[in-house]
């Protein structure tokens, strides 16, 4: 919902532009990147890491919110900005995740990946350097969630 | 005057957003919720905001770029204000005045469902 | 926010437990005024209690001893670890951020954990942040035909390899609290 409103940060223009950056102002005009698109690389850049189930947003049961993604989309392009959110500055950017990983894995070891290929990924791809990553796991998934509720009502 | 102008502004936003839609890394534009838009008689331009309030013309982009991990957004958007640019020059639009752009979306897998 | 809280309640009930530890002392002629005030005004208060007689002293000795409990207690149980826990467990903070996992996330992993292994029935756990590493207390209810030392030990290991690979960190104690399942049926017992 809050992830919605695009912000569109103005900014005054400097003297020397910054080589890049989210908000750069040149003499032919602004080029400005919006901060959703972040989230958005962020989000695909966690994605890739092996162990990293799925992101999730804050409040109401993640899983769920998963499963209605999983359900509503099945398409390509059905990357949203769910389970992260960015903070935007001049140069540089913070993200904070909310994940769900596997069963099994290492969790600082996949978080470190995931914030490894995050800083990267918004780095090469916006200019921004990514300051900070704050990584929740909210839960793990069980692969066989099925078989362990069978053997708890046994 | 003020229908000439119209007419004027809404072939501008036209050609602008057929050259930036050529631009490689471009995978739309005007599809943001806020996406700006120019108004001609029976059309609209989606993506594409022509303003001519401060004299000479501001133009205004915005356009979702197709996701790569090899994208460098900032020089994609220096790409597109040049081939606006250039769209620009061949219709004889003087007096131009910046051309913002904005990525307001990324779009993952290239073609939509 | 917390912390302060928490610090301001420490500072209120220490005072408590002075003051009336004080009183009593005075007023029990275990000690002079002088000798325990720090200050003149206090030892004037202080002989002013030590100077009451009859029902007075005995009402007064009372409330002391109850103040003084009630200093201790909220002392203690402030001090006490595991209180007010976080809802989240760190695993990593250094210069790149933090990185947290939900306790109840741990919990289902201790649950998933005790359901493969044979006999347990139902886990509730709880995480404690120790110093030496985190601690899990597990409350499980098994099979009345399992050998309870066999599945404390099973479990115990199982716990402590599984939370330990998942967070990286210490487990410093597992421990099992088994307790064995009622033979009937529990619905049976709910519906007289």
């Amino acid at each position: 919902m809050a992830e919605t409103r695009q912000n569109v940060a103005e900014t005054r223009p400097q003297e020397t532009a910054p080589a890049r950056a989210t908000d750069l102002v040149t003499e032919h005009g602004r080029t400005t990147i919006a901060d959703d698109v972040v989230a958005k690389i962020a989000a695909i850049a966690a994605r890739e890491v092996p162990g990293v189930h799925e992101l999730v947003s804050q409040g109401v049961g993640g899983t769920l919110s998963g499963l209605t993604q999983r359900v509503a989309g099945g398409g390509g392009d059905n990357i949203g900005t769910q389970g992260v959110s960015v903070e935007v500055g001049q140069r540089e950017a913070a993200v904070d995740l909310r994940m769900i990983v596997d069963y099994g894995v290492s969790i600082p070891q996949v978080a470190d990946a995931v914030r490894r290929n995050i800083r990267n990924r918004v780095n090469s791809m916006t200019g921004l350097t990514v300051r900070e990553v704050n990584i929740d796991v909210t839960d793990l998934y069980f692969a066989q969630q099925q078989q362990q509720t069978d053997t708890r009502v046994q | 005057m003020p229908e000439h102008a119209a007419l004027d502004e809404i072939v501008i936003a036209r050609a602008v957003a057929a050259a930036v839609q050529r631009v490689p890394g471009v995978a739309g534009i005007g599809q943001g919720r806020h996406a700006t838009a120019t108004y001609g008689p029976n059309q609209v331009i989606r993506g594409v905001g022509v303003t001519r309030a401060r004299g000479p013309l501001d133009i205004d982009i915005h356009l979702t770029a197709a996701y790569g991990a090899a994208v460098d957004l900032p020089e994609l958007a220096e790409r597109v204000r040049e081939a606006a640019r250039a769209a620009l020059d061949d219709l004889s639009v003087e007096e131009v005045g910046g051309i913002d752009v904005t990525v307001e979306d990324l779009r993952v897998g290239g073609e939509q469902p | 926010m917390n912390v302060f809280n928490r610090l301001l309640a420490l500072v209120v009930s220490a005072l408590l437990v002075i003051v009336a530890g004080a009183v009593l002392l005075v007023m029990l002629g275990l000690a002079e005024p002088a000798s325990l005030s720090p200050a003149p005004w206090f030892t004037d208060r202080l002989e002013d209690f030590a100077a009451l007689t009859g029902s007075d002293r005995a009402w007064t000795i009372t409330v002391a001893a109850v103040l003084l409990v009630v200093g201790l207690s909220l002392f203690v149980l402030e001090l006490l670890p595991g209180r007010r826990e976080p809802p989240r467990l760190t695993v990593r903070q250094d210069g790149m951020g933090r990185v947290t996992v939900d306790r109840r996330a741990v919990q289902d992993l201790v649950s998933w954990e005790a359901a493969q292994v044979e006999g347990v029935r139902e886990v509730r756990s709880h995480l404690i942040e120790g110093r030496d590493g985190l601690r899990v207390h597990c409350q499980v209810s098994v099979d009345p035909e399992t050998s309870v030392p066999e599945l404390t030990d099973t479990l115990q290991q199982r716990v402590k390899t599984a939370v330990e690979r998942h967070l990286g960190r210490a487990v410093a104690a597992v421990q099992v609290d088994a307790q064995v399942a009622p033979l009937a049926n529990g619905r049976a017992s709910r519906v007289r």
